[in-house]
């Protein structure tokens, strides 16, 4: 729906997306960092020589070596190679999860504003009922109902954040729908889904974007908790959860079979930070030179 | 003379104030010819700008409307919120008075532009981006091309305003409505887009209804001119007649308040307030300030005949 199919704005907004991210050091700095990671989960099989499920008793608990630059976990797999391909599994259930939740929670939190009244009551009592529990009690309840696996995983870290959106989408709704622009595009005899999509969604994506960074942060950070007390992605598949549980029996004889995945939650939770915070700089046209 | 565009029929908006319904605009009745500015001028609050709104039916739903708007055979008011998002922006379109948060801030300007081609034409993005460019060549906008891929805060208070009246021409509507199009601009910005504006009706034969306080606004571009007072409409008159020969009070008193360069004047304040919404007096809503104020003005007066009309016991005779 825009005209970027031109040339002329197409080569002004890249050229201003890279001269912010010469001055935003910090943010290309994340952006980088997360394409790395995303590029060495995908490009996992090629970079690693083993292999993330085949066990080697004889080499179990291994300290850093040539061979296992991060050692070995307690069944003697190289923990290298399962951080990668467990990247895989906690950035794919992440980033759908926080995108289902987005485009949801955003879609809901607009409709509520714009329209209010009973509408409003009822989209944000349900979403009040759903931050009522603690964000972890609902997606535990959620898989323990439903079971353990990707799809249920991905629908419980869903609702547990989509609220936080719905919220963040109806707050500046509220004042947007009352500016004169809004006025003008009903004037123009735009209909209210088209005021909504093309008029008031792209007025809040900033905001939305940096809180998608945040969140999905801490989706895969409750993607970890929830492997964590063995409600995850069932074993042997890695994640990064489940890996940092595996190691917890030997937290004081072996500590680097629970450290590296934990720094490996920590490397992919701070680029997201970071990329987002980049976002919403780059995204406000304000900022834009 | 011709069949009018639209026809206004007795056009009443009341609000719910304090569980009572009080009549902002109170039963008004007038025509708008085709290819003609017509002026609606008035005091803040004297419902000129709502009236503008209802031509299109965009009041809040809490606004009550009685009476009718007649365009093209049908009842606006009575009308779909499907049927008049076919009408506005194409058949109507409106300018308002903030160039500066009328435009979306997040769109370019040729998106903005080009947006009521693509939905009320059925233009293809290309197509009506380059339309869109025709339209900021119309507008005089210079580097239209550039232009087209900015956003609204890089243009000027002025630029912004061509931009909207830019969008308000996209669909060749037949009547465009401008809401104090040029209060927020300075002298000579306003003059620009005053005589812009005025080119581009006599271009494109459209008609225009200028909502304005400015008398001399009026003096510059109308060609009919109707006064409102308190949700009334006291006067409506050719726009040279009014000038020369005011004849309800409140037109008289009010020309009295405009300073001139022609000649010694002396200012006249026009005495007291305007009632608040919710006393208004039954009658006449001018006759407690006004100086010809007698027995007869406690029962509303009506709108003469005539291309020179007034609402006025004091004029019934001479009229």
């Amino acid at each position: 729906m825009t005209l970027t199919d031109t040339n002329a704005p197409k080569r002004t907004k890249m050229a201003s997306l890279l001269r912010l991210a010469r001055k935003n050091k910090l943010s290309a700095f994340g952006l980088l960092m997360f394409t790395l990671i995303v590029l060495a989960s995908v490009f996992a099989p090629f970079i690693s020589p083993h292999s993330p499920l085949d066990q080697n008793i004889v080499e179990r608990l291994q300290d850093r070596s040539a061979e296992f630059i991060l050692g070995t976990d307690t069944f003697g797999r190289d923990t290298f190679t399962r951080i990668l391909y467990g990247l895989r599994v906690s950035l794919l259930i992440g980033l759908t999860s926080t995108f289902i939740a987005m485009v949801l929670g955003c879609s809901l939190g607009i409709i509520a504003g714009y329209r209010g009244g009973w509408i409003d009551s009822l989209i944000m009592r349900v979403m009040d009922m759903l931050l009522a529990f603690p964000t972890l009690i609902t997606g535990l309840f959620i898989v323990a109902v439903l079971g353990a696996n990707v799809v249920n995983i991905v629908l419980a870290i869903t609702v547990t954040i989509l609220p936080k959106f719905a919220r963040v989408a109806r707050a500046p709704t509220i004042s947007l729908k009352e500016r004169e622009f809004v006025e003008a595009a009903r004037a123009l005899g735009y209909s209210d889904i088209r005021i909504m999509a093309v008029h008031i969604a792209p007025n809040i994506l900033g905001e939305v974007v940096v809180l998608a960074s945040l969140w999905a942060a801490y989706a895969i950070r409750v993607e970890a908790y929830l492997s964590f007390i063995g409600l995850g992605v069932a074993p042997p598949t890695p994640t990064l959860g489940t890996m940092i549980r595996d190691g917890f029996n030997h937290i004081l004889d072996a500590p680097f079979v629970s450290i590296y995945p934990g720094f490996a939650v920590l490397f992919v939770v701070l680029s997201l930070n970071l990329v987002g915070d980049g976002l919403r700089d780059a995204i406000d046209p304000k900022l834009r030179d | 003379m011709t069949s009018p565009l639209m026809k206004v029929e007795d056009l009443s908006i009341s609000f719910k104030i304090e569980d009572r319904w009080c009549r902002a605009v109170n039963g008004i009745s007038f025509d708008i010819f085709p290819d003609e500015t017509l002026c609606i001028v008035g005091e803040s609050g004297c419902g000129k700008s709502i009236t503008a709104m209802s031509l299109m039916k965009l009041l809040p739903d809490a606004a009550q409307l009685g009476g009718k708007v007649i365009f093209d055979g049908q009842d606006i008011l009575s009308m779909k919120e499907k049927e008049l998002e076919g009408i506005r922006g194409s058949r109507i379109a409106m300018i308002f008075q903030e160039p500066m948060t009328s435009l979306n801030p997040v769109l370019t300007v040729g998106e903005q532009i080009a947006e009521p081609l693509v939905l009320h034409k059925g233009m293809t993005w290309s197509n009506a981006r380059s339309e869109a460019r025709n339209l900021l060549d119309l507008v005089r906008i210079p580097d239209a091309e550039q232009r087209l891929g900015q956003y609204p805060h890089e243009l000027s208070g002025g630029m912004r305003q061509r931009v909207m009246i830019a969008i308000g021409l996209a669909c060749r509507p037949e009547i465009l409505i401008a809401d104090e199009p040029t209060t927020a601009l300075d002298v000579t910005i306003q003059a620009q887009v005053l005589a812009l504006l005025d080119d581009i009706r006599k271009d494109q034969g459209l008609s225009i209804v200028m909502i304005t306080h400015d008398l001399g606004v009026v003096a510059n571009v109308a060609d009919r001119v109707a006064v409102m007072y308190a949700g009334d409409l006291v006067e409506t008159a050719p726009v040279a007649d009014l000038f020369t020969k005011p004849s309800h009070p409140y037109t008289q008193a009010l020309l009295k308040t405009v300073p001139r360069a022609d000649e010694a004047f002396e200012l006249l304040p026009i005495e007291g307030q305007v009632p608040p919404i919710q006393s208004m007096p039954d009658g006449c809503r001018f006759a407690p300030r006004c100086v010809e104020a007698h027995d007869a003005c406690n029962v509303a007066p009506d709108l003469s005949r005539g291309p020179h009309a007034v609402r006025c016991w004091a004029r019934v005779e001479r009229v």
